[in-house]
């Protein structure tokens, strides 16, 4: 393919055939020439019409009148509404009511881009217009419509470089500190929410020409309630119709002409709440957060209520003498930000019997938590934790409120521990109990929450404020230090001249910020961040090959044969078995599928199926067989689909294309037609190359190994297969590994090192696994041999999981021994029996996905592991898990127990050729013997994935310049 | 050396994998590919002569785009160009009139009457012209930019290919102020560019080099569907 896509431009390229074929397929589906009365594509009638530069394509209408009942109902739902309003001034609902009760039930159906030429490049966005649908196109606009919630409305002249604040400061200069939220009704049906006010301004869409405002009042808090019916409901009206000089209906400020000229905005209110204004323009910037010291949201060294988006991924790398932090935070959850830490001490050493000369390394956790949203009266509220599993070294926690001022952003908190080591305030607390006066320092074992020590000890107060400069990529703060570093671990004490820290952030584009800075008024500070939002990582896919066009209409005759399956093949990475013709419908075999976007794989498959099926064939399923187990059928209305692919849809006629249902033979009614029989090899490999790391061990920060690897498959049947893998280290630095761990347990996995280092080529897994299906819901496996790099031995797995389930259970029993350092064929001595019960719950509350298991751990503990995570649509998961065993914290060592945050990434958000698998990027603070868990490489949860829900809903995240189909059903994502 | 056996069996397992699953096609390696450096060989691309093409550079990097209008140098006619990305790009004697579907859009340009080139070669001083556009996304409608364009002397720093840059008129097009938009990011463009060809009463613009936005800027230039790619 061949594309710009803008700012940061990524050129795709296509053969030149290809080219040329694809200028064929621009040609749009349905012809040229029509009646009058039969269906033709919008793009034709934008082509027909004799346009002239008065024409307003944004304020075109499509009436189709199914949609009329659809919209007359949600105009009803709303006056009934404004009716059940209790307490507001009736006169203003009444104005309301009346004006909404008098417009016209349009059945608009709004258009992405009407635009002729860019339509015909992209049927799929072009709409059909049928002979009972209608079409008009206005002339351009010149007024700009604003609607409060006292009913009245207010016309302007539409001015190139106003904003919704600019406008309604024109109207009623009164009402500016009113209004918290503008929503904007673009012509073209688009509605945006705004912050307008000092504290929530924002980034904002000026109104087109002929566009709505709603301007909900603060006072009025029914009228926010139901800003987003009623902007819905303005949305189906086109361009606003323009008021003739009848002043009774018009707000604030009636004026006498029609519309203002462009001299009087130069009269107009000048900014407030921090704006920057520059003649006729203002800039306006979204609230601005950016890290401090320690990775999290904050100025330099004090942390902020601020929250990233959800979804926000970051590492921060910062030095202020003598401590220097290499800071990783994710963002979960909107209201809780987790984040963890290497610190090193340049002036302390790690330990000479273990590491030399190098400086002291510390390991920590983060967690702070959202408490209360702001708003124009109140500020936003977070309760955060500092270093809380850690030894302790700089445990604190904070109180901390935000308040918004324009480009100034105002910060108060109170700290303990190290974030309030000023000690300059009583801790409030201790009126609750005299224990709140001293903080025990937890130094032991670390990795224990240290719950007896939270907001104990010294307290301060610590606050200050970030300017957003006129210049965008330019940030400014300032703060006072609620630590004096006279209290510093390690009696590390530090000269402080100044409580006051100082600073500048510089944010080079979306994905780094630097930012140098003084602190404790004699030491400098730096800072380096990158940053992204995970849920938004996508790559366009410019190595897989081209979809098949899809035509609009069914071929005359069947073409579904060798080509097709080859084609199927190509298309989706799916082994294809067989291709039967049941009746009407067209079933494919697949074996041992693997995807990450299934959807997107099956539109594909689905392309060629419908190029190449007779026109008799209404339904496509698609059998889904792991290792010979059939799991799922991927049901495809032929006629939906072909609909959606070609044309968008207006919102009554919008149904689900593809369903997933259980894989069942189907009843011999009619003899199949087998129409290809594919023929599988037994034996596939694969070779790649791998990346293995230590991060923040005694004997460096990084301990690294890059491998190639070659794995193998060996189907004996199609239930029963041989796998293996072998790896050949290419490039390592584990000459520095020189460090094992102690332990007060069977050493299970604490000969990491030995394992690394002992062989340069090593056999990971090698092993024969066999599996099932029980009955419709329960399947099993039974396996043997060399099941990870560290252990072998024999198990079975049993899983009850039902398609669609929010819930799945597996048990698991293994026998295994422990194998040679070298990896090979040699086993050592020790052996255990482990095995898990695992309860797999999707909790339908924000995308949070929760797996219980309990059971016996290697070294023979029994315990529970619990773990957490969070998915995007986009598949990017964001979790953790603990496990807490029978094994005392002084007996598991240090870190107390285990643990460990991850980030699952799948390949095809980072790649341009699509792949099934995922990336998983782990962090376990430390490795110790208790709480450890076989990892098997077969497991009946990930082979039965495709039984989950989410397996269909899964899509890549959108390219910037993505275009949505204004009119199509906007999916949810995960369960309400 | 006997260490070294096993060390290379599994070299050569790992080779006689990848003869069963070329590493070439590894989605990794794919990637690898992808952020290379692209060289000319781009240009040596066989295009079908039913079109007519562009050639695009977008920092360094190579694309065509197509046009089944017929005759796209005609003043008055707009040309419409296709991207394979079905983006749309639709220019009027040289001046881009429209940018679809790019991060960048300029769903609407309206354009004063223009001087034909050969007398806007002829003129002492600069012309100031005013384009007004529609920019999406965020609705910036009516931004009105001041352009100054005058005659110069062919650079030594174009994209041109194939073609003497002598012998083209050279013009280059400053904005010197744009009104009207509330987007902060909306900065001033850098210089336009355009090579005319006015050989033979011709007015040709053969060559351009054109910002949608003031971070997305490419150069054009007509290209020839024949064999090897030739500039026309």
């Amino acid at each position: 393919m061949l594309t710009i896509l803008g700012q940061n431009v990524c050129i795709l390229r296509i053969p030149p055939i290809a080219f040329a074929l694809f200028i064929l397929a621009l040609i749009p589906s349905i012809p040229y020439s029509y009646a009058q009365d039969e269906p033709q594509r919008l793009s034709e009638w934008l082509s027909s019409k004799v346009s002239t530069e008065n024409d307003y394509p944004p304020g075109l209408i499509w009436r189709v009148p199914d949609e009329v009942a659809n919209q007359a109902q949600l105009r009803n739902d709303l006056l009934k509404k404004l009716t059940g309003i209790l307490g507001a001034d009736a006169e203003a609902i009444g104005r309301l009511y009346d004006w909404l009760d008098e417009m016209p039930i349009t059945g608009r159906v709004p258009v992405s881009i009407a635009d002729s030429d860019w339509l015909r490049a992209n049927p799929n966005y072009d709409p059909i217009i049928l002979s009972e649908h209608s079409v008009s196109l206005p002339k351009r606009p010149s007024a700009i419509t604003l609607l409060t919630s006292n009913g009245k409305r207010c016309q302007l002249a539409h001015v190139p470089g106003f904003t919704s604040r600019k406008y309604l400061a024109v109207c009623a200069p009164d009402a500016i500190g009113r209004v918290d939220w503008a929503w904007v009704i673009q012509p073209d049906g688009k509605v945006g929410r705004f912050g307008i006010a000092g504290w929530n301004i924002q980034k904002q869409d000026e109104p087109a020409p002929g566009a709505w405002i709603w301007l909900p009042l603060r006072e009025d808090k029914w009228a926010e309630a139901i800003s987003g019916e009623l902007s819905a409901f303005l949305a189906t009206q086109g361009v606003a119709p323009e008021l003739g000089s009848d002043s009774n209906q018009k707000l604030f400020t009636v004026l006498e002409e029609p519309y203002f000229v462009r001299q009087t905005y130069r009269e107009r209110p000048s900014s407030a709440d921090g704006l920057h204004e520059d003649g006729g323009n203002e800039t306006l910037t979204d609230p601005v957060i950016t890290a401090n010291d320690w990775g999290g949201a904050g100025l330099m060294q004090t942390p902020t209520a601020r929250m990233r988006t959800t979804g926000h991924g970051s590492m921060t790398l910062s030095r202020t003498y003598p401590y220097s932090h290499t800071n990783f935070f994710l963002q979960p959850l909107d209201w809780m930000e987790l984040g963890f830490r290497y610190s090193s001490v340049s002036n302390r050493y790690y330990g000479p019997s273990i590491a030399g000369d190098q400086a002291y390394k510390d390991k920590s956790i983060d967690i702070k938590f959202n408490l209360l949203n702001e708003s124009a009266y109140r500020p936003q509220v977070a309760l955060g934790l500092r270093d809380i599993t850690g030894t302790g070294l700089f445990s604190g926690e904070f109180l901390v409120a935000n308040k918004r001022s324009g480009a100034f952003d105002w910060s108060v908190g109170l700290g303990w521990g190290y974030v309030g080591g000023r000690d300059n305030l009583r801790n409030p607390l201790s009126l609750l109990s005299p224990a709140f006066d001293t903080r025990k320092l937890n130094v032991g074992m670390g990795g224990e929450f240290a719950v007896s020590s939270y907001f104990r000890g010294p307290t301060a107060l610590f606050g200050g404020m970030q300017y957003q400069s006129h210049w965008e990529p330019l940030v400014l703060k300032l703060e006072y230090d609620g630590n004096n570093y006279q209290h510093e671990p390690q009696s590390n004490n530090q000269r402080q001249d100044s409580p006051w820290n100082f600073g500048a952030v510089y944010r080079a584009g979306r994905a780094i910020e630097v930012s140098l800075g003084i602190e404790r008024g004699n030491t400098l500070t730096l800072s380096l961040t990158f940053q992204t939002d995970l849920k938004k990582m996508a790559i366009p896919k410019l190595d897989d090959p081209a979809p098949v066009p899809v035509s609009a209409y069914r071929p005359q005759s069947s073409a579904i044969g060798v080509v097709t399956a080859r084609d199927l093949a190509n298309q989706t990475a799916w082994p294809i078995s067989s291709i039967e013709q049941h009746g009407h419908e067209l079933r494919v075999n697949v074996d041992d599928a693997e995807a990450f976007y299934w959807r997107d794989r099956l539109d594909r498959a689905n392309a060629v199926l419908h190029r190449d099926a007779p026109p008799e064939i209404d339904e496509f399923t698609l059998v889904q067989n792991q290792h010979g187990i059939p799991l799922v059928e991927h049901r495809t209305d032929r006629s939906v689909w072909v609909r959606q692919q070609t044309q968008p849809l207006p919102p009554s006629e919008q149904r689900d294309a593809v369903v997933a249902r259980t894989a069942e033979p189907i009843p011999a009614v009619e003899p199949a037609q087998s129409l290809y029989q594919g023929t599988r090899s037994k034996f596939e490999a694969e070779p790649g190359f791998g990346l293995r790391y230590n991060l923040g061990g005694p004997d460096g920060f990084i301990l690294y190994q890059i491998f190639a690897e070659g794995s193998a498959k060996l189907r004996l049947r199609e239930d029963t297969w041989m796998q293996g893998s072998v790896q050949l280290a290419l490039l390592d630095n584990y000459d520095k590994f020189k460090y094992t761990a102690p332990s007060n347990l069977p050493r299970v996995r604490t000969y990491m090192r030995e394992y690394l280092t002992t062989s340069s080529v090593t056999m990971p897994n090698l092993q024969l696994t066999h599996a099932g299906k029980l009955t419709d819901n329960q399947y099993f496996s039974v396996y043997a041999g060399y099941l990870e790099n560290m252990y072998a031995g024999v198990g079975a797995e049993w899983m009850y999981r039902s398609l669609g389930s929010h819930f799945a259970l597996g048990v698991d029993l293994n026998r295994v021994r422990q194998r040679d350092f070298k990896q090979d064929f040699a086993l050592r001595d020790y052996q255990v029996d482990t095995g898990h019960a695992t309860l797999y719950w999707d909790t339908g509350w924000n995308d949070v996905l929760a797996n219980l298991s309990a059971g016996r751990y290697l070294a023979g503990d029994v315990g529970v592991t619990v773990e957490m995570s969070r998915v995007f649509q986009n598949g990017v998961r964001i979790g953790g898990y603990f496990t807490k065993t029978n094994v005392s914290a002084k007996q598991f060592g240090e870190g107390s127990f285990d643990k460990c945050l991850y980030v699952n990434i799948p390949f095809d958000a980072m790649l341009t050729k699509s792949s099934g698998t995922i990336a998983h990027f782990i962090w376990k603070p430390l490795i110790r013997d208790g709480g450890a868990k076989l990892g098997r490489e077969v497991q009946l949860y990930d082979m039965t994935q495709l039984l989950d829900e989410r397996t269909l809903q899964y899509r890549p995240a959108k390219l910037e310049n993505y275009i949505p189909v204004p009119s199509q059903h906007q999916e949810k994502w995960g369960i309400e | 050396m006997i260490f070294l056996i096993p060390r290379l069996s599994v070299l050569a397992f790992l080779l006689l994998l990848a003869g069963c699953s070329s590493l070439a096609s590894n989605p990794m390696m794919q990637m690898l590919r992808r952020v290379s450096p692209q060289g000319d060989e781009f240009d040596s691309v066989e295009l079908n002569p039913a079109y007519n093409y562009l050639r695009l550079s977008v920092d360094g990097n190579v694309i065509f785009i197509a046009s089944d209008t017929s005759n796209v140098d005609s003043a008055n006619v707009v040309s419409v160009w296709y991207s394979a990305g079905r983006e749309v790009l639709r220019f009027q004697n040289g001046r881009l009139v429209a940018a679809v579907g790019l991060t960048s859009e300029w769903r609407s340009v309206l354009l004063p009457e223009m001087p034909a080139w050969s007398a806007l070669a002829e003129r002492k001083e600069p012309f100031r012209w005013t384009r007004i556009r529609d920019v999406m996304p965020g609705y910036h409608f009516g931004v009105r930019d001041d352009l100054l364009l005058r005659r110069i002397a062919p650079p030594d720093d174009s994209q041109l290919k194939l073609i003497d840059p002598h012998a083209l008129t050279w013009f280059d097009e400053r904005m010197v102020a744009q009104h009207n938009n509330a987007d902060a990011s909306s900065d001033m463009f850098p210089l336009a560019r355009y090579a005319v060809d006015l050989r033979d009463a011709k007015e040709v613009v053969v060559y351009g080099e054109q910002c949608v936005a003031a971070k997305l800027c490419f150069s054009w230039q007509r290209w020839q569907a024949s064999a090897g790619g030739k500039s026309e």
